[in-house]
């Protein structure tokens, strides 16, 4: 299987890059910055495990954590397009050690008490390297994707490669739940539910979704927390008329009291994949069972509307796909 | 002077509450010196905001809203009357508490150094007064939930000192600033207790996690305050104390007591076992603790997670206090096990 898109570190790109053009209005003094930045960067890159900097030859599994922690440049192959991806998606749920080197910073986001070198076995040494690869590169190719589109404000198609991710990750869940329980007595009866046939709604898809969610951070104290959709839009009469319409197709239940109307919808941590499927389900599909969609007409614009709900809900993706790998990092012996 | 307008109960926090008005020179003379007697002073806000607020004040704004709270045993005795609430509060306004204002009230004083300040302009006050500190508590983290300088953990170390009056246990408890200075053997850490106060409010006993942003741990912490359902409990966190000292007495449950571990298991098991434990004996309670230690090192957990671990179970050991009695050491290390899985 090839991949979407080229990654690369985007520190290392500026040093391989000859000259660097001066932006209009950039300070010159900045720009000497910057190549400092990226001379001790790269030293420091020496000196540590090279395993850890991006190649062709990184698996995966590593690969998307590093898209994640930002820093990475990427290339759209098939268009030939280059972006950039600069956020910490994970640090706006979990705190890192200041100025350390972003290799360090990828590993503590696992645990606290793990080494590089460690880490560096479980990720880039047969057999752990090797297991699930597939699943790993399939699910790359959905994280580019989505980066991809939203890089180019095509929110809309974005979303979808956002419900991709989750189906994606949602479908490896019996075996972290395996993994997890310390208890077979309810297994059988439990797998068996989540893979029951869908009677033609959606309430098994969903089931099985939420409850994946759920296993995975039973007991996590994130799962008390929220996920923030802020409403800033250019009036008010946007952001009311977009508030109510996702009120309009979603359940109260869904929600956290930290909620404003109008302003900010607090999605309770564990409704997350609730909240991404109805969506999905109001917009992508016009039912005509009488449910009630989200009609063209409510949402003022499609883009527009996803605009403002992709990068939370990819912060959140983030974090699950964290959690996947302590489980599978667990299994390291 | 205060007086006071008009007063009404409120059901959730079993208090009377009311409000009034004042003068800036009687807030300046009396209300403001409460703001420093909170020892841990909140970082004065130097920010646009109250600069503009300064001037405005000056000018002759009036000022929004200042909350100060009582604490009160017997509210009854108020009657909602307006003209006895307020006798009350002219009566004791050196032990309110300023419960939202402080940094209007920093403004304020800052204002008085200028001569344009009109003195005798109108200070509006909302009165809170309350039959104890927990629901006060709960109220403070109400309403000032949200504001960012104050997170919810913060306002309970502060409140733990100045709430809770030390002076009358027979155990020590000694602030950061006096431990920095000279630290007393055999004294619990304010701090520990605070913690120990936080617990009980959340009911929760992992109420820390470093990996997690302040941020989402200050709404997560307030979620669980507000979900606790304070008052329906039958116990305060006074009677908690009381009974922290008194099996204090004893100097191996106070080494135990000063785990801090043990103290938020203990002060969360507490909130629905009291009845059962007030009236434990010393050694009693102290041959239980052994018992507990020695299953405890049985239970042998991994050292990333042994404070967790040991949180956990103090919780479960002082719930289940009684039925433990009966166990032996090898019983009750299964039931750690089975709790810790």
């Amino acid at each position: 299987m090839s991949n979407i898109c080229e990654v690369t570190d985007t520190v290392l790109n500026e040093l391989s890059v000859p000259e660097i053009g001066v932006p209009e209005g950039l300070p010159q003094e900045t720009l000497v910055d910057k190549v400092a930045v990226a001379e001790v960067a790269a030293s420091d890159v020496a000196a540590l495990d090279r395993r850890y900097m991006l190649s062709s030859s990184s698996p995966s599994k590593y690969r998307i954590l590093r898209i994640l922690v930002g820093e990475v440049t990427l290339r759209h192959i098939a268009t030939d397009t280059t972006f950039r991806q600069e956020i910490d998606y994970i640090s706006k749920s979990y705190s890192s050690e200041e100025g350390v080197h972003i290799h360090r910073k990828l590993v503590s986001y696992i645990g606290d008490e793990i080494s590089e070198a460690e880490a560096a076995r479980y990720f880039f040494e047969i057999p752990y390297s090797l297991r699930n690869k597939d699943f790993f590169q399939r699910l790359e190719n959905e994280v580019t994707n989505y980066l991809f589109y939203q890089s180019k404000s095509s929110f809309t198609t974005a979303y979808v490669f956002i419900y991709r991710i989750l189906e994606m990750i949602s479908f490896s869940f019996p075996m972290i739940y395996a993994a997890k329980t310390y208890d077979f007595k309810h297994t059988y009866g439990t797998l068996k539910e989540y893979f029951a046939e869908n009677k033609g709604n959606s309430v098994g898809e969903l089931g099985f979704l939420k409850s994946a969610i759920q296993s995975i951070f039973k007991r996590h104290v994130l799962a008390e927390s929220t996920v923030d959709l802020i409403l800033d839009y250019e009036s008010e009469d946007t952001q009311s008329q977009i508030y109510e319409a996702i009120m309009g197709v979603t359940k109260p239940d869904l929600y956290h009291g930290d909620t404003v109307a109008n302003r900010k919808i607090a999605i309770r941590f564990t409704e997350v994949s609730s909240f991404i499927i109805i969506i999905r389900n109001r917009f992508f599909h016009l039912f005509n069972r009488g449910d009630k969609n989200l009609e063209s007409i409510d949402i003022v614009d499609a883009d527009m509307l996803f605009s403002k709900l992709n990068e939370p809900l990819f912060s959140w993706i983030a974090v699950v796909y964290l959690e996947v790998i302590r489980f599978t990092y667990g299994e390291l012996s | 002077m205060v007086e006071i307008f008009k007063a009404y109960p409120d059901n959730v926090i079993k208090s009377t509450v009311g409000n009034g008005f004042s003068t800036y020179a009687y807030a300046l003379e009396k209300i403001y010196p409460l703001v420093n007697r909170f020892t841990a002073q909140r970082k004065l806000l130097d920010t646009k905001f109250y600069s503009r607020l300064e001037r405005d004040l000056i000018s002759g704004c009036v000022m929004p809203h200042i909350t100060l709270a009582f604490v009160k045993k017997d509210i009854s005795e108020l009657e909602y009357k307006s003209d006895v609430i307020a006798d009350f509060v002219n009566k004791n306004i050196d032990s309110g508490y300023i419960l939202d204002g402080i940094q209007r009230l920093n403004t304020l004083k800052r204002a008085s150094g200028n001569p344009k300040l009109n003195y005798n302009s109108p200070l509006l006050l909302n009165i809170i007064i309350s039959p104890n500190k927990d629901m006060l508590l709960y109220r403070m983290i109400t309403l000032n939930n949200g504001q960012k300088p104050m997170t919810a953990r913060h306002q309970i170390e502060i409140l733990t000192q100045e709430l809770f009056n030390f002076e009358d246990y027979s155990m020590d408890v000694q602030t950061e600033k006096e431990r920095s200075e000279k630290i007393k053997r055999g004294a619990f850490n304010l701090g520990d207790i605070s913690k120990g106060y936080l617990a009980f409010l959340t009911g929760n006993v992992h109420n820390e996690n470093n990996k997690i942003i302040d941020e989402k741990m200050d709404q997560i912490l307030v979620g669980r305050i507000l979900d606790s359902n304070l008052e329906d409990v039958n116990v305060e966190f006074t009677e908690v104390l009381d009974l922290i000292d008194r099996l204090s007495k004893d100097e191996s449950i106070k080494q135990w007591l000063m785990v801090n571990n043990n103290l938020i298991g203990f002060c969360v098991g507490v909130k629905s076992y009291y009845q059962q434990l007030k009236n434990v004996e010393l050694n009693v309670f102290k041959q239980q603790i052994e018992k507990f230690e020695s299953a405890f090192k049985g239970v042998n957990p991994s050292k990333v997670n042994l404070g967790k671990i040991r949180r956990d179970l103090s919780f479960y050991f002082i719930t289940h206090f009684n039925d433990i009695i009966e166990e032996n050491v090898d019983g009750l290390i299964e039931r750690f096990a089975e709790v810790t899985l």
